[in-house]
Formats: structure tokens, sequence, C-alpha cells
């Protein structure tokens, strides 16, 4: 029996499911947590201090995203709790399990509210961006919250929770036994449910008799680990796959039979497939909603979809078979069946053609990628970062313009190494992903590439970055302005634009005054050079490089995507 | 040279010669080898009453039709969206890969040939053209 504040309740909890660290900023109402966490740092937990909670957010994303253990972000009542909010947005959009802890003013005198100083409803406030959320009105309550809300983050669709902990809950004590703390295959499912067999039986019937099958692999096939089992499918029945956005990586880029999302390889492909087996999706609007042009024709093309969610079933495609079950269950019950009766195939005619269409559409970018001219074109800037790190670095993507042009050359080849919060777009995120992707894998290296717009959102984080020795190399491609929404006015607004150029910032010195390493490039041929000088320094560094701003303006599949997001809407 | 009514028949036949004599689309085109037919779709509130259909075959541009045949590749729009290709405002390629110009055929193939597409509706930019109904104001060369 041992006699344990609320905070030790929690991270006694914490520790059962392996939790590494905590990321947040501390508060007053939350020193029973904080203090438990620096009690049981020898026990393997730490409390990782950022700047901002919206930066301990995303990190607690991320971290979930690189090791698909759910991350924990704490922040203390009203201030620390709104700040989290970005974060926590970003990662209910992209389904990342997320443990979301924040203080509250005491039981007696929160809901409703009494007048305190710093008092908010944050069950309101999170409940629209959390799967779940509670309040814990009972130190007798704390483990099975804790507990439940591990349960509601990984079961189903993942996603962050909210557990909301009033000080005087926190500060109380009592006493509990060992056995108040079970293991966690104890209270929640550790293996994701399979597929209803028949309904799996009639999707290989239907993937076996197509003509030319796809396999579309969203970011469910990373959540679930599943990669192993979707390249044994596709090169099983040599079928072309097309992850998307948020599933970069789950095989290479450079596999044969990957083709890169909003490629004009993969448009063909899903254009061409008669039957596609599309894996952990929604069809998304970056998925183009499942729809032509970027899919066939209605009625040409019959769709199979595997969602974790029943609730995402159809939700946007019409199905010929909709599986409700988890991505690496399924694929596993597909896989024994294809197996049973059918031969391994070459790859297949629409996997060929596609790939010659694939290599039209990215050379272009490969001639780009090599321009000398200044100042420095921004393929150019990607395609030397891409060449310059590991195969199995961890890549970060944040911005606008800048995270369009990435895609074109900036390939991924493991799982679970590109972070990018593509679906809420902020900015701001990617400093605050590559700290957790080195914490998460210090064995590797970490870059990040983005605008100074999206830099200047969360640059305090390299403070936290030399604090922690976390080294990161930041990558900015500065065109002193938010450049997608520039040239969005400059399209739709007659040429006139508001709001969105900047002062020339010297983002290499903001980070030498933080204790990092800082350079500034001018020049292509200065790129490689300066990131090995940036690598041997042994920081956390940042290249504040100046990129071409009317060449940044205009990466060319800017036009789509601002197709995508006004459709519908009038423009002159 | 006086303009040309956009997809008559002397437009046409301009069309094929200019396709013929430009050697950069020949060799950004060079085994594409296939047939095409454009359907102009009429939008009779802005003057365009009929629908148009021509067809031709490149890169190699050895004939041309201006009525229904079988072709490989279909493209299917409203008159005002082929203005907008032709004077520059949609990048063709762009108004296929956000569907305002249909395409029925086999789209790998077509966007292999970004770089001929491009270059070959250059080439027709060259022709002075002449459009009817609303789009008269819009007519050039």
């Amino acid at each position: 029996m041992a006699r344990m504040t609320g905070g030790e309740v929690v991270v006694r909890c914490l520790l059962k499911e392996e939790v590494k660290y905590v990321f947040g900023v501390p508060g007053a109402q939350l020193l029973p947590l904080t203090d438990a966490i620096c009690k049981n740092r020898d026990r393997g937990i730490d409390f990782i201090h950022n700047r901002h909670e919206q930066a301990s957010a995303h990190m607690a994303d991320a971290w979930a995203r690189v090791t698909g253990q759910p991350g924990v972000c704490t922040g203390t009542v009203g201030p620390g709790a709104t700040d989290l909010v970005p974060g926590v947005a970003a990662a209910y959009v992209e389904s990342v399990p997320m443990i979301v802890l924040t203080a509250q003013t005491q039981s007696w005198r929160s809901y409703p509210s009494h007048g305190s100083t710093q008092e908010c409803d944050q069950l309101a406030l999170f409940s629209g961006i959390t799967k779940w959320n509670a309040s814990v009105n009972s130190w007798d309550r704390i483990g099975e919250l804790v507990r439940q809300a591990f349960r509601m983050a990984l079961s189903g669709r993942p996603g962050p929770v909210h557990l909301d902990l009033p000080a005087d809950i926190l500060f109380q004590t009592g006493e509990l036994e060992e056995d108040a703390f079970p293991e966690p295959y104890q209270y929640r499912a550790i293996e994701g449910p399979a597929g209803n067999p028949a309904l799996v039986e009639k999707a290989v019937e239907l993937l076996l008799s197509a003509r030319d099958p796809l396999i579309h692999a969203g970011g469910g096939v990373l959540r679930s680990g599943a990669w192993n089992e979707l390249r044994d499918l596709a090169e099983h029945l040599g079928t072309p796959v097309t992850p998307t956005v948020g599933a970069r990586g789950v095989l290479p880029d450079d596999h044969p039979l990957v083709f890169k999302p909003s490629g004009y390889g993969a448009i063909g492909a899903q254009c061409e497939a008669d039957v596609v087996l599309a894996i952990g999706t929604r069809f998304g609007e970056l998925d183009g909603w499942g729809n032509p042009p970027f899919w066939g024709e209605k009625g040409t093309q019959r769709f199979i979809q595997v969602d974790c969610a029943p609730e995402m079933i159809g939700v946007n495609a019409p199905l010929e078979i909709g599986i409700a079950g988890d991505a690496r269950t399924v694929l596993r019950q597909i896989m024994d069946l294809v197996r049973k009766t059918a031969p391994a195939r070459k790859a297949g005619r629409l996997a060929t053609e596609c790939r010659a269409t694939e290599q039209a559409w990215r050379s272009e970018f490969e001639d780009l990628g090599r321009s000398d001219t200044e100042p420095i074109h921004p393929l150019r800037l990607v395609k030397e970062a891409r060449d310059f790190f590991p195969r199995d670095s961890m890549i970060c993507v944040d911005g606008g313009n800048i995270a369009v042009w990435a895609t074109y050359l900036m390939d991924v080849y493991e799982p679970r190494t590109f972070l990018w919060a593509g679906d809420m777009g902020h900015l701001g995120a990617g400093l605050p992903y590559a700290l957790a992707a080195r914490l998460a894998c210090p064995e590797k290296q970490v870059f990040i590439i983005h605008g100074d717009g999206s830099f200047l959102f969360m640059n305090q984080e390299l403070e936290t970055a030399r604090r922690h020795g976390l080294q990161v190399i930041d990558i900015i491609a500065n065109d002193q302005a938010y450049g997608m929404i520039k040239q969005g006015q400059l399209a739709a607004c007659g040429g006139r634009v508001i709001g969105v150029d900047f002062y020339d910032t010297r983002c290499d010195r903001m980070a030498e005054s933080m204790g990092c390493y800082g350079e500034r490039v001018e020049k292509p041929g200065q790129i490689r050079p300066a990131l090995q000088r940036a690598v041997d320094s042994g920081l956390p560094a940042v290249l504040d490089v100046l990129v071409d701003k009317e060449a940044a303006l205009n990466p060319p599949d800017f036009a789509t995507i601002v197709d995508l997001w006004l459709q519908g809407c009038e423009l002159g | 040279m006086a303009r040309l009514k956009f997809l008559s028949d002397l437009y046409m036949e301009e069309a094929t010669k200019r396709t013929r004599a430009n050697p950069e689309y020949q060799e950004a085109s060079e085994g594409f080898d296939d047939t095409l037919s454009f359907i102009v779709e009429p939008e009779p509130d802005k003057g365009i009453t009929e629908r148009i259909t021509v067809g031709t075959v490149l890169p190699q541009a050895s004939e041309y039709w201006l009525d229904d045949r079988p072709v490989t590749f279909t493209f299917i729009a409203p008159y005002s969206v082929y203005v907008d290709i032709m004077t520059g405002k949609l990048d063709a390629v762009r108004a296929i890969t956000k569907g305002s110009l249909k395409l029925k055929g086999p789209m790998p193939k077509i966007l292999r040939y970004v770089k001929g597409t491009n270059l070959w509706i250059d080439t027709l930019r060259t022709i002075p053209t002449e459009f009817e109904g609303d789009f008269a104001e819009r007519s050039f060369g």
C-alpha cells in the first residue's frame, strides 16, 4: 500500500503504458503531475518542457506518428489548455492517438464557473477536436479514467482524447495497492479487429478477377503498422500502390509498384484501375473524394474499402465492398486467401504503363532540381536536402508552397519517417515534429524543410532543441512571404495582395541567439557544404536559404490544389 | 493571315500543317501515335448553338476529320473551356486533372505526354483564331 497524490496516480498509469515523455509547459495547478514525473524519472518517464503548449501538442502528435504509441501532452488551466488546441486539432483530423491532460481549477468551483482566474470550460473546448473527453471528478476514478483514455485513443479510428484534472483532485492523496495498476492487455484490446470473413472472401474474389487492380493505402496502414503486409500483397499481385499524402513512406517511393500521391503516375493508375482496394483511407479532399478526374468514371471502377472505423466506410466513394477492420489484420486475412488461390504475378500492365507516366512527370522536376539559377530555385533546395541526408532520415515538411514543392522530389523510403500536418495544414508544426522524431529515433538524422512563414510560427522551440540536445537541421526556404496565400491573392484578386509579405528576418541569427548553429545561404553551390557544416556543428541548426521569390510562388500543382479547396466557389 | 473560325475545316487544315511543321512538338510526342476527337458542347446562352466534333491523329497529323469516328481519346467540354485553353487562361492538362475537360481514354498515356500536349496547344495558338458568339471578343491573331 502506497500513499500518493492524484498526480502520482496519473503518472503510475502512464508508466504502465510505457509512456516515456510528457510534453508540456508546467503550471501551478499541474504541480502534482509534474512533480510525480520528476520523482519517477528513474522509472523511464520524463517531462519535455516547451516554450509554448502548441509545440507540446505537436510533439505528442509526432511521437505517436513515429512510435505508434499515444503521445502525451499537458497544459495548465486556461491559457495552457487553450494553447494546446491547435496541436490537438492537427492530430485529430489525421487520427493520431494522443492523451491530452489539462489542469482545471478546483472541482468545487468549476463546471459551472464561479469566476476563478484562468478558469475555462475545457471540456467544451476540446470536445470538437478529441474522440472523447471527461472531467476527473474524483481521486478514486483517476486510474479508471486514464485507462479509459488510452482505450479510447487506440480503439476504432485512433485519435486524441482529453482528461480535465481539477487541481484539488491532483493534490489529493490516498492509498492504493500495486494491483490498482493493471497491465494494458488487462483493460484494452492489443490487436485490431478482424474483418468479416465472408466480406474478405468476396474482396479477394473481386481483386483476383480484376483486369487492373490497385491498392490505395492511407494513414490507417501506418497507424496499424501494416506496411509489411501491404508490401506482401502488392508484390504477390503485381499491383500498383498509391499511398495517400498521409501514408508517405508506407512503401519506399522508389519501389517499382509505388506511385507518389498526386503524381501523374498515381492519377493515371487511379483512373485506369477497374478494382481499387482502399485501406485506411476515407478518400478525403487530397484524395479527390474518390471521384473523377482523380479516379475512374462512376460505374467503371469498383471500390473495396477497409477501415478500422465503421463510420468511415463509404463516407465518400460508393463501394462494392466495405470491410470494418484493422488494416494489418484484414491485410493478413486477404493475403492468407490470396496465397491459397493465386500464384504470384509479375507487375501488371497498369504498373508498367504508369511508371512511364510517372517518370515523364518527374523528369521536369529533376531538371529544376539541378537548376543553378540565382536566387535558388526551391526544387534545387529540396533535391539537395534529400540527396544529402540518409535514406532512413526523419523528414518533416511544414508550410504552404514549399510543402507542395517538396512533394515532387522529397522521396520517402521508410514507414513513419515522413511528418507533415497535411490535413490541417498547420504552419509551425515542423520544428516540434522534428524534435519529437529525434527523441523517438535518436540514431537517425532529422531535418525539416519549411518556409520562413511557418518557421516563424514556432521558432522559439529551437531553445527547446538546444536545451535537450536534440540536433535537428532546420532548412528554411525563405521567400519573405506567405507564398501560397500570396499566389492565391494574385490569381484571384486582380493582382492585389494584402497581409502576405514580410521583413527580411535573419532566421539564422535567431538560431544563434538560442545557442544553435545558424547560416544564411544565397547560392545553389553553398547548400551542400552548409548542410555538412550544420551536421558537423553537433547542434540544432538553421539554414536560412534565400529562394527565388517568383519561382517559389508557383509550384506546378498550386492551381489544382486551389481548385480543390475552392471547389464550388464563384471565382472571378 | 486572316483569322480562321475555331475548329472549322480551314482551321483544321492550318492546324495540321503547323503541327507537322513543328519539330519540337514532334520530338516531344514521339511514340504517342494515337487518334483523338474533340467534342465541343454547345452553350446556347452564350451564342454557341451547335455541337462540334473534330478529330486527328497525333503527332503525325496525317489526316483530320469533322465527324464522329471511333478514336482512342475523346475530349469533351463546353466551348468556353476550349476558349480558355486556347487563350492561355487555362492549362490544358490542368483542365483535364480538374475535370473541366473530360477525357474518355487511357489517362496514363495522356499524362505521359504533358510536354507534347502543351507544345501542341502552343502550336495551335499561333493560328489567328476567330471565336463565335459571346466569345468573339476573345479572338486573337
